[in-house]
């Protein structure tokens, strides 16, 4: 969401002389450039591992050049296939459950009167961001378990109890649901800090022209706040390949796999657990660049149709 | 302004939608701590719904009644405070100059920055780098380095900066501070409330941080709490361990998760309302710009 | 802005393969001076008489100067390590050696291992390794059986015991192997299903007349008999999220499960080839069989995902009749049980379609990796000495006594016949009921990384009167099986192999689940067939095939 900062009078000085000007607050930078460098443009080049066999304590590029070998040796993968589609199952189920919920319940918030109310709902509904995964995910075993809320509830209406956490049709439910809880408040700050920035004029004029309340939203609010949306969906357009690494680390087993494997777990069992470290670069890598070639199209679409982009 | 006192529908409508809400998501947490002090006999017959049922604290007594749970506590700690101390000093030093217009350099600097939010290493690339050529493993520094600055940290920090007004910059030249003066006399006083949410971000992110201690943290003794505790969770911690005798052992089993998650998010849920403004404020200068 | 973006994008990129180049040549520098690959025991060491330690065939193994190793410590969470623990003490005063320990929870253990392995940054003694194939490649690991000859207690054992064979299941594709793996002079019983005897000859069943010829299906049938008697929703619960029993009951039809599901191939020895075992009709008989147990309410279908907490709950409480366990679980359940007429039994594995097979066949248990690390730091003196060190503690009956019973006089006496009686005040292993201290917990003896390896005598000794007997029942009424030949696969075949497996296997567990739980019908057994195949099966036993009959000649048969 980087500022397009006009340019009113073009610097001509020469580069250098400006550097030596601003030194002071160039060498500011100093550190964490190079922190940068180490810790996020380094590791980028370890991605280089993908092409190169990787052999412990040789060195941090692997010992020997390989070419696509990896890369041909997954798309061959059934596995891997698996866990890309699942991938895009979780995360559009996921996109499509609640970006319209997150909406809706940021309107409803805006149309509370009473302050102290308002602020409670928020308050609370906060909440669970804040928690841990690993509680989110132990939370989740608990209430799905068979002696459990949810099965209770199925068996006193004289369902059969179910057991959500081994059944792979259950998972992308609960993943979705938890998802819902985790995020519902949280989604809901950017749009109200958008309907925050609406000009109040404009609500004026329109109930001068006899608006009413979901007048007001549909025409006023919801275009105010229509640049958010759309830069909010493209991040999440963007991260389309990215579920909830550990979410689901913490709640698949085996007889799940099928619905609920992603790339990023399936990385972490061939690459952590099953010491094929080149092999899970290369499909880890191979992750990356399809979300940045995602971003990147989101942000052209975003710019040319509500001139909001994220560079 | 539209002050008629009048119930209509939709306010009633829009008011029971909201009551859901909160029972939706305190419903979890009412059922845990429920739970975490029931009998053993009660939870495996599925009685606990809102309530204790036979009410019971002997599970939080055994593990209270064992260092163990302190020690993996302080831990968490002491990343926390180094995390933040690291995480803010680095942030606010970095965002200052990036949030300066006329620095012609900022404009390969920002991208710079940005590009991380979109494109990283992956986890191998990134433990080779930090396990092995750093030479982090098992120390505080894999921990507590790593992260510590985020691209959206810097933005949002940098955004702030932008939007203090100039002028008290001017004074601070008149009166004869240097560029690191202003920094520390004035810009650094003037931006509290981003420094706490940086400070807040940086807290529960450790508060809540096991994964990268389960790659990078080998000895147990150095684990975060959030790491013990998913070991309880996947039962890899045995009931002696966590200080029961034999006799305890089966009447805590079933209840020794819901307490070892209730001990371990208390912190967060009894700050929370008080740390909770700042998250949003924070959120809305990254994002709300001119 | 966005050309001048683009400018800055292409910046970075020149920055990064300038980093690139910058790295990698100084990485590559680096390594140029480096370790030279040392010829594996050229011998000439072994006869160097200034050796500052002794060591040999039942000597005690002695540094003059105290040294440190360095070693991967797998933390069981039931006996905590403790700095104070007696076994070490123990065993820098005989030995003069104390160990520099990376301990790592046991859960995390396998992903730790992995990681310090893969990044070259092991410690030099890998203990509790099951299996090393996936490290050979990596090049971090000693071709131990290089240096075997150095070590005379371990030397001693494979002659004594007869355990060439055995060892040849470890060979790799260059004729070496990369593990000191445990060694038992007999194997052991194993795992099986422990029994309410009480119950089951209330319900008409008479488990010591039928035990010794009994198939899985008598099995169920008896177990039929429990729940028509008992009225009991389920017969069996398992622990192990069933993987033992699957295990365990794989053998008896010839297919893989469980914990031993391993590739899923078997060898057949008829047809000296390798088979894909797991998509065959004895796989379907096998989850047949277990489809049946579940159908007809005799096992808990919650045997598959619960905890082993829950499972056990179900069997302290009587709310099942069987559940697997090894004997000192047996033990340990004894104390147990809310009845307290109930009578804990363990039975002799049932026998399949494939005979009455012993299920432990191997002698060979987990072992030891060595680190090249060693080799590197230590030189080929140093490593020579510290093998021996090993050789002591791990192989010579001195070291493995220490390790399992701990210091004479202290945690144990010997009586006139040499055998071995614990303190009274020390609980191990169902002896010593109601003592206060514990032979593991309290003194660090009897823990799995030391003691997993002996003499039969140092066997039996650990046994209580219910072991032994169980551990003839099975000697006497079931036969050996022959052990499959490894598969000796250079780095590239087995990455190749493990890239297939992994996957494939991940399916076949899945599988198995449904199948058996009745999520997924048997009816649909040719879609399940196919897509084994398309999972590549076949690809991986045509590659097993190929490198066992290129590399067979190295087994020496």
């Amino acid at each position: 969401m980087a500022a397009h900062a006009q340019n009113k009078a073009v610097d001509t000085t020469p580069l250098w002389k400006h550097v030596r000007k601003e030194w002071k607050l160039y060498s500011f930078l100093v550190i964490p450039v190079i922190y940068f460098i180490i810790f996020k443009y380094a590791p980028m080049l370890g991605n280089i591992i993908a092409f190169r066999k990787y052999r412990g304590g040789t060195n941090f590029f692997g010992s020997e050049w390989v070419g696509f070998t990896y890369f041909e040796m997954f798309m061959k993968d059934p596995t891997f296939w698996r866990a890309f589609f699942n991938d895009l199952n979780l995360s559009v189920s996921y996109l499509v459950v609640k970006f319209p919920i997150t909406l809706l319940f940021a309107l409803l918030l805006n149309e509370l009167r009473r302050i102290k109310w308002k602020k409670f709902v928020q308050t609370v509904s906060y909440l669970p961001h804040f928690i841990s995964m690993v509680i989110v995910a132990g939370m989740i075993k608990e209430m799905v378990s068979l002696t459990g809320p949810i099965n209770n509830v199925l068996a006193s209406l004289g369902f059969d109890k179910i057991s959500f956490i081994s059944l792979p049709e259950w998972f992308p439910a609960l993943y979705v649901t938890s998802g819902i809880w985790q995020s519902l408040g949280w989604g809901t700050i950017l749009y109200l800090a958008a309907m925050t920035g609406i000009n109040p004029a404009l609500y004026e004029a329109a109930k001068i022209d006899g608006a009413n309340r979901f007048r007001l939203a549909m025409h006023v609010t919801i275009p105010g706040i229509l640049p958010t949306v759309m830069v909010l969906l493209i991040l999440d357009i963007g991260s389309i390949l990215g579920s909830n690494f550990e979410k689901i680390l913490l709640l698949y087993n085996p007889l799940t796999y099928e619905t609920a494997d992603v790339i990023s777990t399936y990385v972490y069992r061939m690459g952590i657990t099953g010491s094929n470290f080149s092999y899970a670069t290369a499909v880890g890598l191979f992750e990356g660049i399809i979300g940045l070639i995602l971003v990147t199209i989101a942000n052209e679409v975003s710019k040319r149709t509500t001139k909001s982009s994220l560079w | 302004m539209n002050r008629t006192s009048a119930f209509n529908a939709f306010t009633i409508v829009n008011g029971l939608f909201m009551i859901l809400v909160v029972l939706f998501t305190l419903y979890p947490f009412v059922y845990l701590v429920a739970q975490s002090f029931s009998s053993e006999a009660a939870i495996y017959a599925g009685e606990v719904t809102i309530f204790p049922v036979e009410f019971t604290t002997k599970t939080y007594e055994v593990i209270l009644s064992k260092p163990d749970f302190f020690r993996y506590y302080w831990n968490t700690i002491v990343y926390s405070v180094a995390g933040t101390l690291i995480a803010v000093t680095a942030t606010a030093v970095m965002s200052y100059p990036l949030s300066k217009d006329k620095l012609r350099l900022n404009k390969f600097f920002i991208p710079f920055v940005l590009f991380t939010m979109y494109f990283g290493g992956g986890l191998i690339p990134n433990y080779i780098l930090v396990a092995k050529t750093l030479g982090m493993r098992d120390t505080i520094w894999a921990i507590v380095i790593p992260g510590a600055i985020s691209a959206f940290n810097v933005i949002l920090m940098k955004t702030f900066f932008a939007g203090l007004p100039n002028e008290l910059e001017e004074a601070g030249r008149v009166d004869g501070l240097g560029v690191f003066g202003i920094f520390t006399k004035i810009i650094v006083p003037l931006s509290k409330p981003i420094l706490v949410t940086i400070m807040l971000f940086v807290i529960v992110g450790m508060w809540n941080n096991w994964f990268g201690p389960s790659l990078f943290l080998q000895t147990k003794e150095k684990w975060p709490v959030a790491l013990y505790l998913k070991q309880i969770i996947d039962n890899a911690v045995s009931p002696a361990e966590i200080g029961a005798t034999s006799e305890q052992t089966s009447q805590i089993a079933a209840s020794v998760k819901s307490t070892a998650m209730v001990l371990t998010s208390l912190p967060i849920i009894c700050i929370y309302p008080f740390v909770q403004k700042y998250f949003v404020q924070g959120m809305m200068i990254g994002a709300v710009k001119e | 802005m966005k050309k001048l973006s683009k400018a800055a994008f292409m910046m970075m990129l020149a920055l990064m393969v300038v980093l690139a180049a910058a790295c990698s040549s100084s990485e590559n520098e680096g390594a140029l001076g480096n370790k030279t690959p040392v010829s594996g025991g050229a011998g000439t060491n072994g006869a160097d008489a200034a050796e500052d330690y002794a060591f040999g065939e039942d000597q005690t193994f002695r540094s003059g100067e105290p040294v440190t190793y360095s070693m991967m410590y797998s933390d069981h969470e039931n006996y905590p390590t403790k700095e104070d623990w007696r076994l070490w003490s123990a065993i820098k005063e005989k030995t003069n050696v104390s160990f520099d320990l990376s301990i790592t929870a046991r859960t995390e253990y396998e992903n730790q291992k992995s990681l310090l392995v893969n990044s070259g940054d092991a410690p030099y003694i890998i203990p509790k390794t099951y299996d090393e194939s996936a490290f050979v490649a990596s090049g971090q690991i000693v071709p131990v059986s290089d240096w075997v000859q150095y070590m005379p207690n371990y030397m001693k054992a494979v002659k004594d015991w007869g355990m060439e064979e055995d060892l040849k299941a470890k060979l790799r594709e260059d004729g070496k192997y990369y593990v000191l793996p445990g060694m038992w002079e007999v194997a052991g019983g194993g795992y099986s299903y422990i029994i309410r005897k009480d119950v089951f000859e209330a319900a008409g069943v008479d488990v010591l007349g039928q035990e010794a010829n009994w198939t899985y299906e008598d099995f169920a049938e008896a177990m039929k008999k429990i729940k028509e008697h008992t009225g009991a929703k389920y017969v069996f619960s398992d622990q192990f999220q069933g993987n033992s029993t699957l295990s365990i009951a794989a053998v008896q039809y010839g297919v893989t499960g469980g914990w031993g599901i391993s590739n899923g191939s078997v060898y057949d020895h008829e047809k000296q080839q390798f088979v894909f075992a797991n998509s065959s009709d004895d796989f379907k008989n096998y989850l047949g069989y277990f489809n049946k147990l579940v159908k007809d309410g005799i096992m808990d279908p919650e045997s598959f995902t619960q905890e082993d907490d829950t499972a056990r709950a179900k069997f302290f409480k009587g709310d099942s009749f069987v559940i697997n366990g090894n004997y000192q679980q047996l033990s340990d359940f004894k104390s147990k049980m809310q009845d307290p007429n109930s009578e804990l039994y363990m039975i002799t594995q049932p026998g399949g379609p494939k005979g009455m097979l012993q299920i432990e066949t191997s002698r060979l248990e987990n072992g030891i990796m060595i680190s090249q690390n060693a080799l590197d730091d230590l030189g080929e003196e140093g490593f020579i000495k510290m093998l021996r060190f090993v050789d002591w503690l791990w192989y010579s009956n001195e070291g493995q006594t220490l390790s399992l019973w701990g210091v004479e006089g202290e945690t144990y006496d010997l009586d006139a016949n040499g055998n071995i009686a614990l303190k009274p005040d020390i609980y191990y292993n169902g002896v010593n009921e109601g003592a206060t201290k514990q032979l593991n917990v309290d003194y660090g003896f009897a823990g799995g990384v030391f003691a997993y390896g002996g003499s039969t005598k140092l066997k039996m000794s650990k046994m209580t009167e219910g072991e032994k007997d169980y551990f003839n029942r099975i000697l006497e009424t079931r036969e050996p099986r022959k052990l499959a030949p490894p598969i000796m696969a250079t780095p590239e075949e087995s990455e190749q192999m493990n890239l297939i497996s992994t996957p494939l296997i991940d399916y076949v567990k899945t599988m198995t689940l449904k199948f058996i739980t009745g999520q997924e019908s048997l009816d649909n057994w040719s879609n399940y067939t196919a897509q084994v195949e398309a999972n590549g099966s076949k690809r991986y036993t045509d590659m097993a095939n190929d490198i066992f009959q290129k590399t067979k000649s190295l087994l020496g048969n």
